[in-house]
């Protein structure tokens, strides 16, 4: 089930995106498996066609999710993803952490808090370990 | 035989509204007392309608001549007494009746394309398209022997085809009606959603196919007799065509219910949802 808040600093587009792209991590969702239609998922959400329209483009153009005319939008194979070498997939995800706990401490929280928080969201991405 | 559909028929359409939300059970937010009034106002409405209508009714079927004939037409007083008085009424009783507003900042759905996963069964499909094919080889057969050689009555059963393959495109229509989750108890509503998309789907491939089937075998019969109109055609065809209504109008009825039990579930468990987790995939 895809959970969006109305009221997060978080951009719709941006919860839609997050909330996909967790599911195919967690094995939620499989290569091969259909994603709704944006007209589904919009009336689904009460959230403007545009918005579920565009996040499904940035999905895609992240390698995530390939779309078809007429045949709608299904999940990647892992070979049709984006190759990112891995010396820059490694940069790129220390420098995402590193700004994430920067907000969060800015946000006051405290490093226990970041660490529970931390552990609870890892479950929910690798539910088998 | 006619004069009694006549005059059945109208009445039982005039009744139904007054007599279907009599049925319906007001929730216990009617105990309010001006919620109480409104009900009441609207039930007056409704009823006065409903004996207006009958007694309008009454008046010219017992007048006769043109009057009498008119009087067959007030079946179409359904239409206001439903749309104007027994909706409201219904949405009144009970909220589960009215349109669905999402109002809530917590929102949920599910990540399933529903009008893949139709529960009308491709199986099931394929034997209407197998009837369709008898009935048509069974017409081209008769049609060919026949000394009236009337090709036209083909028309019927190519208008069979269009109600089957229109039947597979309103039932994906269909499951696309929006299905707003909330993210506690997200495992009940999809149960109660899927019950409803299971008899939105058969139901639109019984009608059709119900539909289809009397597109096939009326003209058959008609053709069996050179062509002349037999009154087994006229049942076939109008008796199977009024059945066929009834049974989509019962269906749509029974939708109606379901939609209604799902909003009021939803109503219930998207407020729980709002305090939460925050945004992400939760599992249902």
């Amino acid at each position: 089930v895809l959970t969006i808040q109305l009221d997060s600093p978080l951009p719709i587009v941006d919860q839609i995106r997050l909330g996909i792209r967790q599911a195919i991590a967690a094995g939620a969702l499989v290569p091969g498996d259909a994603l709704p239609t944006v007209r589904q998922l919009a009336a689904d959400l009460d959230v403007n066609l545009n918005t579920v329209a565009r996040a499904y483009r940035e999905l895609e153009a992240e390698g995530l999710v390939t779309t078809v005319r007429g045949r709608g939008t299904t999940v990647a194979a892992a070979r049709e993803r984006r190759r990112e070498p891995e010396r820059q997939r490694r940069e790129r995800l220390l420098n995402e952490l590193r700004t994430l706990l920067a907000s969060a401490r800015l946000a006051g929280l405290s490093r226990a808090q970041i660490e529970t928080l931390f552990a609870e969201q890892a479950s929910a991405i690798w539910p088998e370990e | 035989m006619m004069q009694w559909f006549d005059t059945l028929f109208p009445m039982a359409m005039i009744l139904f509204p007054g007599v279907f939300t009599w049925f319906v059970r007001a929730g216990p937010q009617a105990s309010d007392a001006a919620r109480a009034a409104r009900i009441r106002a609207l039930h007056l409405r409704l009823w006065g309608g409903t004996a207006a209508a009958l007694a309008l009714f009454a008046l010219l079927r017992l007048s006769g001549g043109l009057a009498g004939e008119a009087a067959s037409y007030l079946w179409l007083a359904f239409f206001p007494l439903w749309f104007r008085a027994a909706m409201p009424l219904l949405q009144e009783k009970d909220p589960g009746w009215r349109p669905l507003r999402i109002e809530t900042t917590r929102r949920a759905a599910s990540l399933v394309r529903r009008d893949r996963v139709s529960p009308a069964l491709q199986g099931a499909r394929w034997v209407s398209w197998m009837l369709w094919a008898a009935l048509v080889t069974a017409l081209v057969l008769v049609l060919a022997q026949s000394a009236a050689s009337q090709w036209w009555l083909l028309a019927f059963p190519a208008f069979g085809a269009l109600q089957l393959a229109g039947g597979v495109y309103f039932s994906r229509l269909s499951a696309l009606e929006p299905e707003p989750l909330a993210a506690a108890g997200a495992a009940e509503l999809q149960r109660t959603y899927a019950r409803l998309g299971v008899l939105k789907a058969w139901g639109w491939y019984s009608v059709t196919t119900a539909a289809m089937i009397a597109f096939g075998a009326a003209p058959l019969a008609a053709a069996w007799n050179d062509g002349e109109l037999l009154e087994a055609a006229i049942w076939i065809g109008a008796g199977g065509g009024a059945l066929v209504g009834i049974a989509g109008a019962a269906l749509g009825i029974t939708a109606d219910l379901q939609r209604a039990k799902a909003r009021r579930l939803y109503g219930e468990v998207a407020h729980r949802s709002e305090a939460g987790r925050g945004a992400g995939i939760h599992p249902s």
